[in-house]
């Protein structure tokens, strides 16, 4: 005989939905905090006043940004990706793959490493005899076009790989070359990829605050940041919403579209893809030198030789010790937060269909508010508690003291990284076999004790995964920990972006490499786990 | 004196292990249809693709219309200028192209493109639906754009890679007939990959089994025309290849090669065959007896099957004999 559930199924579908609406409805809180913001001067900062004849400008210097950096790295990453999918030259494959590694750098450290190794005395500016800083704009499209260009590689290749190898075949028996094959046949197929790549990458930029900080690039975010203090800095906020949300709109159209239909790559194995010779191959080597060379050696010799040369001048490293354990500590925490908190609507998505697409488009709108804009918001929605709703608590302002123990950056975190944590978590729940749910349930077990013995173990690798993943993300994490951060407190990443503007570079390598360290172990481990798994 | 479309001398091949195949040499001359028959993995696909140009064999040469196309691991040219054309058994038709872009395709330099896309739409019968997309087609329609694809340029070799497969049985025939047809009107050479051997019997002039005795790499056992192939056999496997066969012990070096249809079974109580069990295949049943030589398929006509356990006798209508194979 069955025995008694606790927790009625009913119940917990209501649970799940509840908890899924309330996590969604986070995305309100910001908002809030920037409406509250108005005319609220904060006396953090005394910025000069955002007038909407300095907004325009601003606004269309980060939409400029935003499309060179997209179609530059639309073009790269095609190309690198037709390069390596479509043809075969010595060393392709281990390039393709040393080239995506420029995804584990965050761009402030990558910005910060180039700002210094390309101004006219580094190492790199020594050599190629430049006059002016690595500084502005243009810095900035050159450092944020290597930080995109692999997403929109991996997208392509994973688009390229989904052609049927046979038509290629068809093509080139019909006599069709490289060009045609790639303006008649692959061309019109990848636009959607490229559509959405284009969205994904000019968000991403749209939202970056790191590279456009460390060089100083005058657009909405490094702006915003600037001015959080004065009382109509929310213009600046409404100006990344007005960039940002069309561009989210679009994602989102865009991303059923985009995905490559696996079925049809299935359909056979390609046979080997013909030699690149000649000018191409040597393109595509120059490519690969750019994005290696540039986007991963140059960095990881740099943070090294700073470190050297911090031992040599004898600096003080103890001092990263505790940002180091500020980082291991928040991201432990942090990634746990965010990963239960994105258990609700991944669980209430895949359980529930009638909800699921609610609840996607929820949990997305909630991640895709740029860090600096969440930051700012949640910043001035706990100095607008903090002054109108004081509460007292063990001694001091409630809000305060929810603040100094970075209750409010946790929030952040959860904000920040929802959408990941609920792209790694459903597919663990989905892919949890039902027949053995079904088989406990015949053998009598309630609701929790099925959550307890089947759904738990078998969510658990995809879980682990996730948790790993978002473990990586927070710790590199700037905007959020930068406003939110209790005072006195620091991060790896924190250190990063004050020592590269303190010029204490032995502390940015250490710092970096830790941090790059980590990142790949984690990536190392993840990919290690997944051929095991397969 | 006209050059062969294609002639393989003494290929063979092999991805970085053990070889697939070797020492094959076949050629297929214009208006005529090979095909090769092989067992999985025999390595009858990749000899295709060596003449397409997806692979290049690692020994022996390969001709297109009298040219090196391939020595030794060398690609002397290259896919796109090899001129031949192929079908592919998912049709490989480009899915975002009209039914008239399709076959146009190959023809992006040629003035005359036009007139020859309508021709070829007339000649497999979809005149009008040029402007439709291969989704909104039959299997049936997607097969025969692809075969007019091919036969745009004009080339005169045609490779078949298993083109029939994933059509039905009726229509399989009546479209692998007008493929035969229409290369024997266009004058174009076709060599046909498949592993069905009713297929590989029923429409080509000439049947390559690609095979081997003895465990190692295929090579090709045989090349006849169909009969010749099924009805004398050079060994077990082409026996077994080109259909059903039983293997009957003959001597310590030789074996009986027996067709279902050329034995029949004779009832009597002290005969020395045994039937063993039976199957009714609609126009008559399928026997299974043992003999002292071994057990045998024989085909036994509608009326009065013999019980299983009934005994009798085992006529032969032909001898069949040939060497032993390890097994």
């Amino acid at each position: 005989m069955a025995s008694s559930s606790p927790l009625s199924d009913t119940l917990l579908r209501r649970l799940l939905l509840i908890g899924a609406g309330v996590v969604i409805c986070l995305v309100l809180l910001p908002v809030l905090g920037m409406v509250m913001s108005a005319g609220q001067p904060t006396g953090l900062v005394t910025p000069p006043p955002v007038s909407f004849s300095r907004l325009l400008p601003l606004i269309g210097r980060t939409l400029a940004l935003a499309l060179l950096v997209s179609g530059l790295s639309l073009a790269l990453g095609t190309w690198l990706a037709w390069a390596t999918v479509k043809s075969r030259y010595l060393g392709s494959r281990l390039l393709a793959q040393l080239g995506i590694l420029p995804l584990v750098i965050p761009s402030y450290l990558l910005a910060a490493i180039l700002r210094e190794e390309l101004a006219p005395r580094g190492v790199l500016g020594e050599l190629l005899g430049t006059q002016s800083a690595f500084m502005g704009f243009s810095a900035s499209v050159f450092v944020l076009t290597l930080c995109c260009t692999p997403y929109v590689q991996l997208l392509v290749v994973a688009s390229l790989r989904s052609l049927p190898a046979s038509e290629d075949e068809a093509a080139r028996s019909l006599g069709a070359g490289p060009w045609r094959r790639f303006t008649r046949l692959a061309a019109p197929r990848l636009r959607p990829t490229w559509a959405f790549s284009l969205a994904l990458v000019a968000l991403y930029v749209v939202s970056d605050f790191g590279a456009v900080a460390v060089l100083d690039c005058e657009v909405l975010t490094w702006e915003l940041y600037k001015a959080r203090g004065a009382s109509d800095a929310y213009r600046i906020g409404l100006g990344i919403l007005v960039c940002a949300l069309p561009l989210l709109a679009l994602i989102r159209l865009l991303q059923g579209q985009a995905h490559p239909d696996r079925h049809q790559g299935a359909a056979r194995a390609a046979s080997p893809a013909p030699l690149l010779r000649g000018w191409p191959l040597l393109l595509a080597y120059l490519s690969h030198l750019l994005m290696i060379g540039i986007g991963v050696a140059i960095p990881v010799a740099s943070l090294m030789g700073w470190v050297l040369d911090g031992i040599e001048h004898q600096a003080n490293f103890a001092a990263i010790g505790a940002p180091l354990l500020t980082t291991l500590a928040y991201a432990t925490l942090g990634a746990a937060l965010v990963l239960l908190a994105a258990l609700l609507p991944a669980a209430a998505s895949s359980r529930l269909p009638k909800h699921s697409a609610w609840v996607e488009h929820g949990v997305f709108a909630t991640s895709s508010v740029p860090g600096i804009l969440l930051a700012f918001g949640i910043l001035h929605l706990v100095l607008y508690l903090e002054r109108n709703l004081p509460i007292a608590a063990a001694g001091q302002n409630l809000w305060s003291w929810l603040e100094g123990g970075s209750v409010f950056l946790l929030l952040g975190y959860i904000m920040r990284f929802l959408s990941q944590g609920y792209a790694a978590a459903k597919p663990a729940i989905v892919q949890v076999d039902t027949r053995l749910v079904d088989a406990a349930r015949s053998l009598g077990a309630d609701t929790l004790r099925r959550i307890r013995t089947v759904w738990l173990p078998s969510m658990a690798p995809g879980m682990l995964a996730a948790y790993m993943l978002l473990f990586i993300a927070v710790a590199k994490e700037l905007p959020v920990t930068l406003m939110l951060l209790p005072a006195g407190k620091q991060t790896l990443a924190y250190r990063i972006f004050d020592g590269q503007s303190e010029a204490s570079l032995p502390d940015v390598g250490l710092a970096g490499l830790l941090l790059l360290a980590a990142a790949l172990g984690v990536q190392a481990a993840l990919s290690r786990w997944r051929r095991y798994a397969h | 004196m006209p050059t062969e479309p294609l002639s393989f001398r003494s290929v063979g091949h092999s991805y970085s292990g053990p070889a697939v195949f070797q020492e094959v040499s076949l050629s297929v001359a214009a208006g005529e249809l090979v095909s090769i028959l092989g067992a999985s993995g025999s390595g009858k696909s990749t000899l295709l693709r060596a003449a397409a140009g997806f692979v290049t064999p690692t020994q022996g040469t390969v001709l297109i219309n009298g040219a090196e196309v391939a020595r030794d691991g060398q690609e002397k040219l290259p896919a796109e200028q090899r001129r031949v054309g192929m079908m592919f058994q998912d049709y490989a038709l480009f899915p975002h192209l009209s039914v008239a872009d399709n076959i146009g395709f190959g023809l992006h330099r040629a003035t005359n493109a036009t007139q020859r896309i309508h021709e070829l739409l007339e000649l497999i019968g979809l005149n009008g639906l040029g402007e439709r997309r291969p989704g909104e087609l039959s299997g049936g329609q997607q097969q025969r754009v692809a075969l007019a694809r091919a036969l745009a340029p004009r080339p005169s070799l045609l490779l078949l890679d298993e083109p029939f497969a994933n059509l039905d049985g009726p229509l399989r025939f009546q479209v692998g007939r007008q493929v035969v047809e229409i290369l024997a009107r266009e004058g174009v050479g076709g060599l046909l990959v498949t592993h069905d051997r009713e297929e590989a019997l029923g429409l080509s002039h000439r049947v390559a089994v690609l095979g081997a005795t003895a465990p190692g790499p295929s090579t090709l056992l045989q090349i006849d025309a169909p009969e010749q192939v099924y009805n004398s056999p050079n060994s077990v496997t082409v026996a077994q290849l080109t259909g059903r066969v039983s293997v009957l012990q003959h001597s310590p070096q030789t074996c009986l090669l027996v067709r279902p249809e050329e034995a029949s079974f004779v009832s009597a109580d002290d005969g020395q065959a045994r039937v063993t069990a039976r199957r009714y295949c609609g126009g008559g049943w399928e026997l299974e007896v043992e003999t002292s030589q071994g057990s045998l398929l024989i085909d036994q006509g509608p009326e009065n099957p013999p019980a299983v356990g009934a005994r009798g006798e085992v006529q032969f209508q032909t001898e069949r004999i040939a060497p032993n194979q390890p097994r």
